[in-house]
């Protein structure tokens, strides 16, 4: 069981990492890379916000949707509880740590139109996930994307100093370093 | 095919769901931000919407 749920998290974290192996969540991947810091922001917020979104939906499609079979409400269901989880959040940082919410304020709203949110909510119903495995899951996937996205800005950091040709500055030369990245982490495939 | 009973369930489960985002909205936009977060704005330049609400020319 223990070597299952290992394995599980290593997966999401590495192997079927969410931005680089299944391409989702390219928008904050892309916005929020120029900087490590609001990277580390935004990497910390999508975990918060995907573990609790996960845990509210599951049991929701269990408990409530299951049982009314209305199973097929899931997918708007999912949405709302992510934009209202969202809102919630926002709301408790605000009143609760000012700090925080200077650095993660701006960057909560985005995480409403992130599917990578979505994503690990509908797949953790469509695997049939037991609470145990759900929750590695999404303690897994978000890691895989803040560890991602931290490593992206340092490279993109170091980028803005080097001398690179016209055509390929900004978001061009970010995709190739994105590509190759891709590359290295499919490497990581036979690790489990 | 879909019994009436389960259209109304899903109907009023719908209503509540929504009840409980704009409830949720308006008091995150009734709870005043902390002092010196007042003009924070996204500065997402991943695309080039500038309709998208996160682009910084969207508020110019």
């Amino acid at each position: 069981m223990l070597g299952e749920l290992f394995t599980l998290l290593i997966t999401s974290v590495l192997i079927n990492n969410v931005v680089l192996n299944q391409f989702l969540g390219i928008c904050p991947f892309m916005g929020v890379s120029k900087k490590a810091s609001s990277a580390i922001g935004m990497g910390l917020a999508v975990v918060f916000v995907i573990v609790a979104a996960s845990i509210v939906t599951f049991g929701l499609y269990y408990l409530v949707l299951a049982p009314l079979q209305i199973q097929y409400m899931d997918l708007i269901t999912f949405i709302l509880v992510i934009a209202s989880l969202v809102q919630l959040t926002e709301m408790f940082i605000k009143k609760t740590s000012p700090s925080l919410y200077q650095s993660l304020g701006v960057y909560l709203p985005l995480i409403t139109t992130n599917c990578v949110v979505l994503n690990v909510c509908l797949q953790n119903i469509e695997q049939q996930f037991d609470f145990v495995h759900m929750l590695v899951y999404s303690v897994g996937t978000p890691l895989g994307f803040a560890l991602v996205l931290y490593v992206f800005s340092t490279i993109r950091e170091r980028l803005d100093a080097c001398d690179v040709p016209n055509p390929f500055k900004g978001n061009p030369i970010a995709l190739v370093v994105a590509g190759i990245m891709a590359l290295a982490f499919g490497g990581l495939a036979g690790l489990v | 095919m879909m019994n009436v009973q389960s259209i109304v369930t899903a109907v009023l489960f719908f209503a509540l769901l929504g009840g409980i985002y704009a409830a949720s909205y308006y008091l995150n936009h009734k709870t005043p931000k902390p002092p010196g977060c007042e003009d924070l704005k996204p500065q997402c330049k991943g695309c080039h919407d500038k309709n998208c609400i996160n682009h910084p020319e969207y508020h110019r």
